[in-house]
């Protein structure tokens, strides 16, 4: 036998080799780009949450920057205004404390107020109970409070109505 | 009695309410109904041997519950001999209840004191049973003066001369004229057909047209006081009743227009009746001076539909109503009471 081998030997390794490999590279393009259809979905993804992110801060500082206009223009009317008015009503007021201190200081001491509220207090309890009273019975006075009035002057036409009604009262009585 | 401090009481003892007036500031009512426990049992429930008013209408079940009067007299006053049993216990009945109307002006006062107190009876109430009021007054109320109770009524407001008062009570409709004097029989009129007999055809047409509705005389009543009006611009009456034990919305407009409506004929009648026979030259002034008083004349309506009548009848008239249509009677005889002169109760002194 010589030393030349038959070609249709190789062939086949050939052959087999090349398959293999065919199959190695189109695994590693397929393991590629599916990572590379990875990569970019996740960039994609990462790229909208960015943009989301950057959108709400825009909006985020239009606010405040808004909201810090619109302070700085209300503290600035409102201390015009108040500038304007605090005179005026300052002066209204006055009067008012003014009787309020007299007073307080000849009727009340330093605790002058909880000594009204108290007293206010106690001045509705006193209403709500007598309410009370008046719901259950009617109006009815304590007989202690009862006053002898005057008898009333009636006049002459009166008296004879009166003495009439005595009269028929009195023949009643005295029917069988 | 010198000692004593006296009470001035007007007191109008009526079917439905009896109504007390007190120169001590006392103004109340009480529904006149009287309550006793029909057993022992109910004895102790109730906790005492009478009971009054509303409460009595609570208990109802419990109690055997007796209204005192009945066409504003003392019941079985006019049938004493046929049931002298029946007289005695309603008598009974009508002192417990004054009993109590005096209680209640009294109140908790630790003083004793002597009460004087005028009494409203029917205009046209028989001597025997005006009689019959001193007699369950005696013990309980030391003077006392009975009068006609559109009198009072007229007293109380001033008005003693050319006006015709109204006094719509539950069990009579009185009228009386007002000449100046004490008025006799032939200034008063006294109707039998008042509040209690609207009670009657307002639950006749109810049971006529809703057969099958569950009502009691008492949930009548209720109704009609809550909702009475004749007028065709007054709300409708939209009430819950029982059917076959189910609460039912019943609309009860017309039939309580019916039963209010009834009385007003036999009231405008007697104010002709009164007018036509008073002298020809104060006729004009007495139409013009109209008053109704009494809870009768709180229905909605029924001012109008008189003065209606009796311009169809007599051409004009004018009615107007008090004030106080409950408590026109008693303060009446408050005023009375307390215009009387200390030597006129010496005289009528209850011996």
């Amino acid at each position: 036998m010589t030393h030349c081998e038959e070609p249709g030997a190789d062939f086949g390794g050939y052959s087999r080799a090349i398959a293999a490999y065919s199959g190695l590279k189109a695994g590693s393009l397929a393991v590629r780009s599916g990572r590379s259809i990875s990569r970019s979905a996740r960039e994609s993804a990462e790229a909208i949450v960015n943009a989301g992110k950057v959108m709400l801060a825009s909006v985020e500082y239009g606010g405040m920057v808004s909201a810090s206009l619109a302070i700085r223009t209300g503290t600035a009317t409102g201390e015009c205004m108040a500038k304007v008015f605090a005179p005026v009503a300052s002066a209204a007021v006055a009067p008012f404390f003014a009787v309020n201190r007299v007073f307080g200081r000849v009727f009340h001491g330093s605790s002058a107020k909880e000594e009204t509220l108290g007293r206010i207090e106690a001045r509705l309890k006193s209403i709500e109970d007598k309410l009370d009273k008046l719901e259950r019975g009617g109006v009815r006075f304590s007989l202690r409070e009862h006053v002898e009035t005057p008898a009333k002057e009636i006049g002459k036409d009166r008296k004879a109505l009166l003495r009439a009604l005595v009269d028929a009262n009195l023949s009643l009585r005295e029917t069988a | 009695m010198g000692e004593l401090k006296v009470l001035n009481v007007g007191i109008d003892l009526g079917t439905s309410r009896s109504v007390i007036a007190c120169d001590n500031g006392v103004r109340t009512f009480v529904p006149s109904y009287v309550g006793y426990p029909k057993d022992m049992v109910s004895r102790k429930l109730i906790g005492r041997e009478v009971v009054f008013g509303d409460e009595a209408l609570r208990h109802r079940l419990a109690l055997d519950v007796r209204r005192p009067f009945e066409k504003g007299m003392i019941k079985y006053s006019n049938m004493q001999d046929v049931n002298p049993t029946e007289f005695e216990a309603y008598k009974k009945v009508s002192r417990d209840l004054l009993k109590h109307l005096i209680e209640l002006a009294k109140g908790d006062g630790p003083d004793p004191v002597s009460v004087r107190a005028v009494l409203g009876a029917p205009a046209l109430a028989s001597t025997q049973n005006k009689k019959l009021l001193v007699e369950i007054a005696r013990g309980i109320i030391d003077d006392v003066l009975i009068t006609s109770e559109p009198f009072a009524v007229a007293y109380g407001l001033g008005i003693l001369s050319n006006a015709l008062i109204v006094d719509i009570g539950a069990g009579t409709v009185d009228l009386c004229r007002m000449q100046g004097a004490i008025p006799g029989e032939d200034d008063q009129i006294t109707i039998a057909r008042a509040g209690d007999y609207i009670d009657e055809v307002f639950m006749r047409e109810i049971k006529l047209r809703h057969p099958d509705v569950d009502i009691t005389l008492n949930m009548v009543k209720q109704i009609k006081e809550n909702n009475s009006t004749i007028s065709e611009k007054g709300e409708g009456v939209l009430v819950s009743l029982p059917i076959k034990g189910k609460p039912t919305p019943v609309d009860l407009t017309e039939e309580l227009r019916t039963a209010c409506r009834v009385i007003v004929p036999e009231v405008v009648e007697g104010i002709r009746t009164l007018i036509a026979s008073f002298d020809p030259e104060f006729q004009d002034v007495m139409k013009e001076n109209v008053i109704l008083a009494g809870g009768g004349s709180q229905i909605g309506g029924l001012a109008r539909e008189i003065e209606k009548f009796m311009q169809e009848n007599l051409g004009y008239g004018k009615v107007t109503r008090v004030e106080e249509p409950l408590y026109a009677g008693a303060n009446g005889g408050l005023m009375l009471c307390k215009d009387m002169p200390p030597e006129y109760w010496e005289e009528l002194r209850i011996r």
